[in-house]
């Protein structure tokens, strides 16, 4: 649930916001999280799922040129290398954005429990 | 702190990384530019326009910009070609500058450090002082960099093109200053080249008598620029020489990042006479380096008194290559010798005096600063004589004929740091209507030498190679001069009517190709890097059967692929075999070269074992006695080398003076075709597709800044330097044109790109498969905006939007 939020949430935020702004989203995820691999796993895809799913718009709304120019840089053609940059650069800053608000949260609750 | 640190990686440019999370954001990154060549819409208003400016885009992106004066037509010209090249203007002029380190860090520090001592941002500062003089000039060039502004000023940092994303920095406003750096970058790509210290190294070696034998210019394969029949009328200046040739000690670095040899170029002109409509036909096709974007932009301008088509640089104002309504014109480089060097003897290793002409004379300092990205800034100091700067005074110890009490170095005199007014040539040209206009215009042009062919719908053809002539005595400036001796210092330019030339030949046709411009008849020793006669000599030959022309005959001559080197060589070399020691597989090849026609057509399959056979007979020829060929040791060209093949099969440059047995010719050639050919059937297998020259060679068209991905590689092209086509691996025909004059001109041309610089553009590439065919686009030339269809902007007067 919290992941379809982060993502409605996204295109909304996002185009106004700089890049990075996608660790800040998925840190949502992070603060009700249940474990340290769904933590992450969630954050990948808050990271990664929005910007890829505009790419795929852009893709197939005409700016297939230039996508497949940027997947050369990579060595790649098609949406193939824009894609996976999109998805693994995403996806890393998502899921270092949720995993940040876990360990915080987790940090904060054993403070709590100490006190 | 992690996520921290990740996030500061991903916004910043590491090496050659960019920066990923800048650079794929899709809301700011490189999406954000997927509508940015769109063209702008039916109106923009800007407060410097004096008037409404009309720009209509034809169906290829071709602006047709319709002025009613020409501060406008400039000011629109220069926003036109930053809406479409932006980042490619100001990179070029960056890496004339010597700035690069500015954007990519301390790895081109050592580029950037050449630049300034070659002292490209001092010719360029010299010449927009020198602009200061011609008030027209410089309001041009002010309205031009006013309309650059105008559309960089009304950029959001999402829109800016894509490279500036990748290499993260930012576009700067634009002065008239990179104008000028933009003409110093010519001049380096088209004369920045020397051979001083390799033709000295080689005097040095084997004496002035084998020098003339194996660099000699003239040659009965010649056809040179100016006919054989031209008549010098004038009485030419007395060029008093030394006794003695000044012996330099060959030792030091030699100019590194040299201009590619393949930089050359074809144009050709008949005149009425040999014309179907009785009218003058001209065509060029210069040969610079390939590149995505182009190095060209095309564009129309029109005033009530200026109507010019062609293409441009980017970043200066005007027409280089073009037509107007009564002239057309064109450029080939002049391949002169206009760089020479000097030794210099400081008084002490403080370099602060040196000798000349027995007196001390003052070293002047240039200090310039480098800044770096992500470090700190670098001062680099320069030491300046009269003749130029020192490009390197650190080779006296190697110099034992000075033994080492004295520091020694060598200064650089180059015609391209002299003040110059190039632009003003192509700005007359563009408005010139007869011969007379045509003289005015190139009598402002120095650097680099140009062969512009002219031609005028009043029926006159002509050539004249442009750069100030240098009095030289025979042999002058091709080795290292002695910096100290005054006789050895450049004297005042000869006058422009001694300049080579041809107006209105009896045989009815001009051309040239790189090559000598004059036979020995001229009265002048004329030096430079001239091409090999093959080319120039297959283009008149064709021209001298060329009857009733049309557009269609010239453009058969730019492509044309027959190898005059060739036709010559091969029978000979083929005689040369020995066909009982080859393998059914060399007897297969040998056949197809015995009925080779001579052609590097796409198909053909036979310029691929020649090219290597050939230049394995040259290094096989070369490098025993002359050594690696590199910036310290230059070959002969492959016409010495074809006449020795002819006429000297026994040549004592034959034998490898590394054996004791005599090698001729025929044992060269035979070990070379046995060594080539085994290794081509090993990786290609018998003679079939994979030997079509266009497998076996093709062309490659990198971006400008090599990006992976925004380049065009393996486009199966024809053609090589030795040939009317001089299309090679990444050099070529950078924009093929031809004008039939009449009453309306018609023009026809084509470059290897596209309008945009945009790689997500269909206009960024779209000219590049019509290219590779050899097709000509018709162009546009209408005289007021009624007569042309497209998409229609009006630049307004008024507050800038």
């Amino acid at each position: 649930m919290n992941i379809i939020v982060v993502c409605l949430l996204s295109f909304l935020v996002l185009p106004q916001m700089p890049w990075w702004f996608i660790a800040v989203l998925s840190s949502i995820v992070g603060l009700k999280s249940k474990g340290l691999l769904s933590t992450v796993f969630s954050g990948f895809i808050c990271g990664a799922l929005p910007w890829t799913l505009v790419l795929i718009y852009s893709y197939n709304s005409g700016v297939d040129l230039l996508i497949h120019r940027v997947s050369g840089i990579f060595g790649m053609d098609g949406i193939t290398g824009a894609a996976l940059v999109t998805i693994a650069v995403g996806g890393l800053i998502g899921s270092l954005g949720s995993l940040c608000s876990y360990t915080f949260t987790v940090a904060f609750k054993d403070q709590l429990i100490k006190e | 702190m992690v996520t921290i640190f990740v996030v500061y990686i991903f916004d910043n440019k590491l090496g050659d990384l960019p920066p990923l999370g800048k650079f794929i954001d899709p809301y700011h990154g490189y999406l954000a530019l997927h509508n940015s060549d769109q063209l702008p819409d039916t109106h923009i208003l800007f407060d410097s326009l004096i008037d409404s400016v009309n720009v209509t885009w034809d169906e290829r992106r071709i602006p047709h910009i319709f002025a009613k004066n020409e501060h406008d037509l400039f000011f629109v010209q220069g926003y036109v070609h930053a809406f479409d090249r932006l980042w490619q203007m100001e990179f070029q002029v960056m890496a004339a500058g010597g700035r690069l380190s500015e954007v990519i860090g301390s790895k081109a520090l050592d580029y950037d450090r050449f630049q300034r001592r070659l002292g490209m941002m001092r010719g360029a500062e010299n010449v927009q002082d020198f602009y200061q003089s011609d008030p027209t000039m410089l309001h041009s060039l002010q309205a031009y960099t006013d309309g650059i502004n105008a559309y960089i000023n009304s950029l959001d940092p999402d829109q800016y093109p894509i490279e500036y994303k990748l290499l993260d920095y930012a576009p700067e406003q634009w002065t008239i200053k990179k104008c000028a750096l933009l003409y110093m970058y010519m001049a380096w790509e088209l004369s920045g080249s020397t051979n001083d210290l390799a033709h000295t190294k080689f005097l040095k070696e084997f004496g002035v008598q084998n020098y003339r034998d194996l660099y000699s210019f003239d040659s009965p394969l010649l056809s040179p620029i100016m006919p054989r029949e031209t008549e010098w009328d004038f009485d030419p200046v007395q060029i008093d020489a030394p006794d003695d040739i000044y012996m330099s000690d060959p030792y030091g670095d030699g100019i590194k990042y040299q201009p590619n040899p393949n930089n050359g170029s074809n144009n050709f002109a008949v005149s009425g006479s040999r014309s179907k409509s009785g009218l003058p036909i001209l065509a060029n096709d210069p040969h610079l380096n390939l590149t995505l974007p182009s190095i060209w932009y095309e564009n129309h301008l029109i005033t009530p008194e200026f109507n010019a088509y062609g293409v441009s640089l980017l970043g200066a104002p005007c027409v280089v290559i073009g037509y107007n309504k009564d002239i057309a014109w064109g450029s080939t480089n002049g391949m002169n010798d206009v760089m020479d060097f000097y030794d210099i003897t400081f008084r002490n290793e403080l370099k602060e005096e040196y000798l000349h002409d027995g007196k001390w004379k003052q070293v002047s300092l240039s200090i310039e600063k480098i800044k770096v990205r992500d470090s700190e800034t670098v001062l680099d100091t320069t030491y300046m004589t009269h003749h130029g700067p020192i490009m390197s005074h650190d080779i006296f110890d190697k110099m034992p004929r000075f033994g080492s009490s004295v520091s020694v170095g060598r200064a650089m005199k180059w015609l391209a740091s002299e003040p110059s007014m190039e632009p003003k040539t192509f700005y007359l040209l563009n408005k010139a209507r007869d011969y007379d206009d045509y003289l005015h215009a190139i009598s402002y042009f120095n650097c680099p030498g140009q062969n512009i062919i002219f031609a005028s719908s009043d029926n006159n053809i002509a050539i004249w190679q442009t750069n100030k002539l240098i009095p030289k005595w025979d042999l002058q400036g091709r080795f290292i001069m002695d910096g100290s001796d005054s006789s050895h210092d450049w004297k005042e330019k000869l006058p422009i009517e001694h300049q080579p030339h041809s107006l209105n030949p009896s045989r009815g046709y001009l051309s040239s190709a790189n090559q000598n411009p004059v036979d020995s008849r001229y009265p002048y020793f004329v030096p430079g890097d001239y091409a090999p006669p093959f080319r120039g000599a297959r283009i008149d030959q064709i021209l001298d059967e060329t009857h009733s022309a049309t557009y269609k005959d010239l453009q058969s001559i730019q492509n044309d692929n027959k190898s005059l080197l060739a036709k010559r060589v091969v029978p000979i070399l083929l005689e040369t075999l020995d066909k009982d020691r080859l393998t059914p597989d060399q007897l297969e090849i040998f056949k197809h070269l015995s009925d080779w026609d001579y052609f590097y057509n796409p198909d053909s399959k036979m310029p691929g074992i020649f090219d290597l056979w050939i230049k394995k007979i040259s290094v096989s020829t070369w490098k025993d006695e002359l050594g690696d060929a590199d910036e310290d040791v230059e070959w002969p060209n492959f016409r010495i080398l074809s006449d020795l093949i002819a006429d000297s099969p026994d040549s004592k440059w034959f034998d490898n003076i590394n054996t004791k047995k005599a090698e001729r010719l025929s044992t060269l050639s035979m070990d070379a075709f046995d060594e080539v050919s085994k290794k081509l059937l090993e990786e290609l297998g018998s003679v079939g597709e994979k030997w079509k020259w266009k497998n076996f060679r093709g062309t490659d068209v990198y971006h400008l800044a090599k990006i992976p991905g925004f380049g065009r590689m393996h486009l199966p092209t024809g053609g090589d330097w030795n040939i009317p086509n001089a299309t090679a691996r990444t050099h070529g025909p950078s924009w093929r044109y031809v004008v039939e004059l009449g009453d309306r001109p018609r023009g026809y041309g084509i470059y290897p790109g596209g309008q945009s610089g945009f790689p997500g553009s269909v206009h960024y590439d779209q000219f590049l498969d019509a290219w590779v065919k050899g097709e000509l686009y018709e162009l546009h030339f209408p005289y007021t905006k009624e007569e042309i269809n497209g998409h229609s902007v009006n630049f307004i007067p008024g507050e800038s939007s």
